[in-house]
C-alpha cells in the first residue's frame, strides 16, 4: 500500500498549520464535545513544534510524525505565494519515482479563512482536521 | 543522478548550459545568435512552466539533465527539493546548479523585456547577446558540474 503523505502548509506565520498537524498526530488533546471552545494560548503555541511559526524555514517540508492509518505527517511553511513551491514539491516527487498522488497538499490558512477569536481558530482548525481524517478514511 | 539547472524562468541561462552540458552547443569556440535562437526552449517558457523540472536529455554518462524556473524563490524551492528528496533517501540521486550568478544585466534585461514586457522581437536576441558575453563563465559551470558529478554506478562497472 502506498504511504499516503499529509501536507500541512500556511504562510509560515502563526500556529495554524502546527496546530492542524498536532491535532492530527495527537500532541494535542482535542476540546471534548459540550465544553467551551480552547483559546490558543502562547503557552499551546510554543509547545507545540513550529507553533511560534517558521517563517525562517520556508520551503522547508518538515515532517512531524505518523498518524493513526499509517499517514505521514508534514508541514510546509510556503511564504505568502505558496503555488511555485507546491508545483515544485509534487513534480519533484514525480521526477524521484513518487506518486504525486499519494501527496495531499492542505492549505490551512484557506480553509479556516480568519476568524475574529482565537476560540474560534480552534475550533476551526479541529473541524479541518476531522474532515481531513475523514477524506483520508474514504480515500481521499 | 538528475542534474538540475535552475534559473529565474527557465528560458534562457539554465537552457544554454543543459545544451552546454548534453553537447548540442560547444563547449570551446565561438557560439552565434542564430544558434542560440535555434535552440528549441530559449526564452520559451512562461510563469506556467516554473516549479516544473523539464528534461532535456542524458549525458554520455547516463546522468538525467533537467532544467527549471524558480521565479525567485530560489532559496525556498531549493530547501523544498532538497529536504523533499532527503525524506525519501534520494538526496544522493539529485545535484542541482545555480545558472542564474552566471549571466550578467544584459541577458536579464532581455529576459525582462521578452518576457515580462511582451517585447519579444528586441528581447529574445538582446537575451541571446548577453548569454553570448556570459558564455564564459556558464561553460565554466557547466565543466565545473560535470567535474564534481559522483560517477554512476552503471559507469563504475564499466
Amino acid at each position: 500500500m502506498k504511504i499516503k503523505r499529509i501536507i500541512y502548509h500556511w504562510s509560515g506565520r502563526g500556529p495554524v498549520a502546527p496546530l492542524a498537524a498536532a491535532l492530527h498526530l495527537g500532541l494535542v488533546e482535542p476540546v471534548p464535545s459540550g465544553t467551551a471552545a480552547r483559546k490558543i494560548t502562547r503557552k499551546l503555541a510554543g509547545g507545540i513544534p513550529f507553533g511560534q511559526g517558521a517563517g525562517r524555514e520556508r520551503g522547508t517540508l518538515i515532517f512531524l510524525g505518523t498518524g493513526e492509518s499509517g499517514e505521514e505527517v508534514y508541514l510546509l511553511p510556503r511564504g505568502k505565494e505558496g503555488k511555485l513551491l507546491l508545483t515544485l514539491v509534487r513534480e519533484t516527487a514525480r521526477l524521484l519515482g513518487e506518486d504525486p498522488e499519494t501527496y495531499y497538499f492542505i492549505d490551512c490558512e484557506l480553509r479556516t479563512g480568519r476568524p475574529p477569536r482565537s476560540q474560534e481558530l480552534f475550533r476551526r482548525v479541529e473541524e479541518l482536521v476531522l474532515a481531513v481524517k475523514g477524506e483520508l478514511l474514504r480515500g481521499l | 543522478m538528475k542534474v538540475i539547472y535552475h534559473c529565474y524562468g527557465r528560458a534562457h541561462s539554465s537552457v544554454v548550459a543543459a545544451h552546454l552540458h548534453l553537447g548540442s552547443l560547444p563547449m570551446v569556440g565561438p557560439v552565434n545568435i542564430r544558434q542560440l535562437l535555434g535552440l528549441a526552449e530559449f526564452d520559451r517558457a512562461d510563469p506556467s512552466q516554473w516549479g516544473i523540472p523539464h528534461f532535456m536529455g542524458r549525458d554520455e554518462q547516463g546522468n538525467e539533465v533537467y532544467i527549471l524556473g524558480l521565479n525567485s524563490q530560489t532559496a525556498a524551492g531549493l530547501r523544498a527539493i532538497t529536504s523533499l528528496a532527503w525524506y525519501l533517501g534520494k538526496n544522493d540521486e539529485v545535484f542541482l546548479c545555480n545558472t542564474l550568478p552566471a549571466v550578467g544585466l544584459l541577458t536579464r534585461l532581455g529576459g525582462f523585456t521578452s518576457k515580462k514586457l511582451g517585447l519579444t522581437t528586441i528581447g529574445r536576441p538582446l537575451a541571446a547577446l548577453g548569454i553570448i558575453l556570459s558564455l564564459r563563465r556558464l561553460r565554466h559551470l557547466v565543466a565545473w558540474t560535470k567535474r564534481n558529478l559522483p560517477v554512476s554506478k552503471t559507469e563504475e562497472a564499466k
